[in-house]
């Protein structure tokens, strides 16, 4: 695994330590998640970042990196559980499944909505389309008995 | 067992009755005559076992021949009128209380998931085309237990579902142990969602079907409430290497008449061949459980070739079993070289080899211990042919060492010894009649049928495409026999074969492979020809076909493996088959797939690693592993990996240790977090600047 790039010219503007660069790897994820909106993404960057700095002292590039890109997720599942009434710890296969329809549903979906609150565009619909490219791996099981069969042989020993 | 109308027995017990008179006619006509021939100087001991070797030869080859000549008969005459596909609906028996769905179910292992995914996309669409995928749905059933492959699939699958907005319709599941192999996994699909679905349709990784055939299918058990499975006849197409071609083309030209045979004589009683069947699932989960057989491996242990059992025991519970053979638009894919060909014979030789015992087992009916037998006797003819030629080469050179006595005690009258080879060539034309002909009835057939004729590219080049295709045959018939008496010994004395993802796309063989894969077949010839000519020079010249395929092993086996010169014969017109011709439009359809995905497939960085930073690719496989809780001694042991992942990189842990970081979702968040943290973004992401 090879060392993050800081990008100098990724600021983050409101505060001394806000102005401290936006690691690429922070910003590029927020948009590989679905956050669309630049300005958002920025925000968002920088609550994480800020996040990330919380308690931790002063930290690696590396490590900042994780850390905020840990919060994205957090603070994703958390719009996610949210929007659609689900449990964070119960429901954490949904969750994931719905990040990844995100993640797999662009250009046509973006988790914008998500952070903008209820008054967003077409929230309930994006909703909907959301829930619809939901990852449904298998069905409701239905089970059918399926016993051995014992076999009786002539010449050899049965089973 | 079903209650409604059965198939009559009459038809059964008369249609039997002519087609093994006609075998066993065959084959004491055949050893009448050899037997003539070896009584007139008195029969030796190897002139004894020769004439059991040769009984049992003759039997399989008339068995076949007598096959194709009866489905001949019956193509020629316009088809077979007791077939599945002609009978009138059976009204009455239980009605089913499964609901009419039917479920596609693909089980795979390690096969590649782009072919995979591109062939369920191809049978997807040609169902959609027919207006009824409504009553379908697909289940990919993976038993792969590399992470990259299982991540890989996951991803086509979702994409699948995506792109046809069937989410809900199409469904993935990976088994998290793989117990019993492909029929262990049909059984958990069974056994979790079996009463979801009436019918099931079983699919192999490389196989194709068109959506109309599949709607038949379904139509057909509708129809027949007493049929527990149809299978379809599955045509070989897609690959391009010579080898693959002209097998291709065999199986296209020369198969229908075997399979229009083989139910004439079957009928209700016939068998099945592991996929592109359909299957009544009630029945298949309440007599179809298969038990592991006591003993090791290779003849104990869990059922190998687990179908043929399967369909027995649905015929031992009264259910029917049936070939369709007119049955059109169902595909699969061949190994594309010699070698592969020979590496899938092992395994199936195994499993073939395994039915031994269930040839005993109480219960079965005769019908279903003769296609045990038969199974048994498509991989034990090969050591049957060998040992046949040896002892024919060693009489061979007893002949020719043996002094001519002319005289006796005090006669004075020469006795002239009696040459029997006018009859011996004449066993020997017989026999060979009996192996070609039915390439001539499958000839004549298209003289009959323009419209095929035309598709196969004219009977000039279908009469070269024989003619090829024979000498081709003969070539590398001894090469397979080889192959398989070494197989067959090899099982014999115990010594199992590992169950290995098939190498399915085409691929020019090296020297170095051909060299490795052939040498001892080389030598034999060789040694073979050598010792014939020089004891034995009048058996050398009849013995050249076998010498000559064997010697040439190496080069017939590369060569035979080019794609180059597979395309070059087709664009000779050379072993055309209607589906290179005129493609069915899943065929079409698959290409496009291919060639979609192959597109795709560029752009994407290949690694696990980079799999697993992906957000997309590991949110969705957190999304579909099962719950399970995980120990705290497994949770130190899991961190251990992760950090060895860290350090060392995802290349120094074993396939089992990277399957139980997969299989862990904290595992998994933890490494695609640093994953991607660390990745090297360089210059290609945009710059931006937080305001």
């Amino acid at each position: 695994m090879t060392g993050s790039v800081i990008d100098s010219d990724v600021t983050v503007a409101a505060s001394a330590e806000e102005a401290s660069p936006v690691p690429q790897a922070l910003w590029d994820y927020l948009d590989r998640v679905g956050v669309r909106n630049e300005a958002l993404r920025a925000s968002l960057a920088r609550q994480c970042l800020k996040q990330a700095r919380k308690g931790a002292g002063p930290q690696v590039a590396e490590q900042l990196a994780s850390e905020a890109i840990e919060e994205v997720q957090r603070r994703l599942d958390r719009a996610l559980a949210q929007g659609l009434g689900l449990h964070p710890v119960r429901d954490a296969a949904k969750l994931a499944g719905l990040r990844a329809a995100l993640a797999m549903g662009q250009p046509d979906l973006s988790a914008d909505f998500l952070f903008e609150g209820r008054d967003a565009d077409n929230r309930e619909q994006q909703l909907a389309r959301l829930i619809a490219r939901l990852p449904i791996a298998t069905p409701p099981e239905a089970h059918l008995p399926m016993p051995a069969q014992p076999f009786h042989f002539v010449f050899f020993k049965s089973s | 067992m079903p209650a409604a109308t059965v198939f009559p027995r009459r038809i059964r017990v008369l249609r039997r009755v002519v087609f093994f008179s006609l075998v066993v006619l065959t084959t004491v006509a055949a050893l009448a005559m050899i037997a003539s021939a070896f009584q007139q100087n008195g029969i030796t001991p190897q002139e004894l076992l020769l004439l059991f070797l040769y009984m049992l030869l003759i039997l399989w080859v008339s068995t076949s021949f007598w096959q194709a000549t009866i489905g001949f008969w019956l193509l020629l005459w316009g088809g077979d009128r007791q077939s599945i596909s002609r009978l009138p609906p059976r009204a009455g028996g239980r009605t089913d209380q499964a609901p009419p769905k039917t479920a596609l179910v693909m089980p795979i292992y390690h096969e590649d998931p782009e072919r995979v995914f591109a062939g369920l996309r191809a049978i997807y669409q040609s169902l959609r085309d027919t207006g009824r995928a409504d009553e379908f749905e697909l289940f990919v059933l993976s038993d792969s237990r590399n992470p990259d492959v299982w991540l890989e699939e996951e991803v086509h699958w979702y994409r699948m579902c995506c792109d046809f907005d069937a989410h809900g319709k199409i469904f993935y599941r990976n088994r998290e142990k793989n117990i019993a192999r492909k029929s262990g996994n049909l059984e958990e699909f069974c056994h979790r969602w079996g009463a979801r679905y009436r019918y099931m349709i079983v699919l192999d990784a490389d196989s194709l079907m068109c959506g109309s055939t599949l709607t038949r299918m379904v139509d057909l058990m509708e129809a027949h409430p007493t049929v527990a499975l149809i299978q379809s006849p599955p045509l070989p197409v897609n690959h391009k290497s010579l080898f693959a071609r002209i097998l291709q083309f065999a199986s296209s030209l020369y198969g229908e008449i075997f399979a229009a045979g083989a139910s004439f004589w079957q009928l209700s009683d016939s068998n099945y061949w592991g996929h592109n069947a359909i299957i009544r699932v009630k029945p298949f989960a309440e007599h179809c459980g298969l038990p592991k057989l006591p003993g090791k491996e290779p003849f104990g242990g869990e059922i190998f070739s687990h179908d043929f059992v399967e369909a027995a025991l649905l015929r031992k519970a009264g259910w029917e079993v049936w070939l369709a053979y007119d049955l059109k638009g169902s595909y699969e894919e061949l190994p594309p070289t010699l070698i592969d060909y020979a590496k899938r014979d092992r395994r199936w030789c195994q499993g073939n080899l395994q039915h031994v015992r269930m040839v005993f087992a109480r219960g079965f009916s005769p019908l279903s211990r003769l296609h045990f037998l038969m199974g048994i006797m498509s991989y034990l003819s090969s050591p049957l042919w060998f040992l046949f030629l040896l002892v024919t080469g060693f009489e061979a050179y007893v002949q020719s060492q043996t002094m001519p006595v002319y005289f006796f005690g005090d006669n004075v009258f020469p006795v002239w010894p009696e040459s029997y080879a006018v009859e011996m060539t004449t066993v020997l034309l017989v026999t060979l009649a009996m192996l070609f002909l039915p390439k001539i009835w499958s000839l004549l057939l298209l003289l009959v049928r323009s419209e095929d004729r035309k598709a196969y590219g004219g009977i000039v080049r279908i009469t070269l495409s024989v003619l090829f295709e024979s000498i081709f045959s003969v070539l590398t018939a001894p090469i397979l026999m080889l192959y398989q008496t070494n197989f067959v010994l090899a099982i014999l004395s115990r010594r199992s074969t590992a169950w290995l993802a098939q190498q399915r796309s085409d691929h020019r063989l090296s020297v170095k492979e051909a060299f490795l894969a052939h040498w001892g077949q080389t030598f034999v010839g060789i040694l073979a020809g050598y010792v014939s000519y020089r004891y034995v020079p009048s058996f050398f010249w009849w013995f050249l076909p076998v010498l000559a395929g064997l010697a040439f092993a190496i080069p017939l086996s590369m060569l035979s493996s080019s794609t180059a010169l597979g395309l070059l014969a087709r664009r000779l017109g050379l072993f055309l088959t209607p589906e290179e011709s005129a493609p069915p439009a899943v065929l079409n359809y698959l290409k496009d797939n291919l060639a979609q995905a192959a597109a795709s497939r560029l752009a994407v960085d290949d690694t696990l690693e980079s799999k697993i930073g992906d957000p997309a690719v590991c949110s969705l496989h957190i999304a579909l592993l099962p719950h399970r809780l995980v120990k705290r001694r497994q949770r130190h042991q899991l961190r251990a990996l992760t950090y060895q992942v860290i350090e060392e990189g995802p290349s120094s842990l074993s396939v089992p240790e990277k399957r139980a970081l997969a299989a862990d979702p904290d595992s998994l968040t933890r490494l695609h977090i640093l994953s991607w943290a660390q990745r090297d973004t360089g210059n290609a992401s945009p710059q931006r600047a937080a305001s």
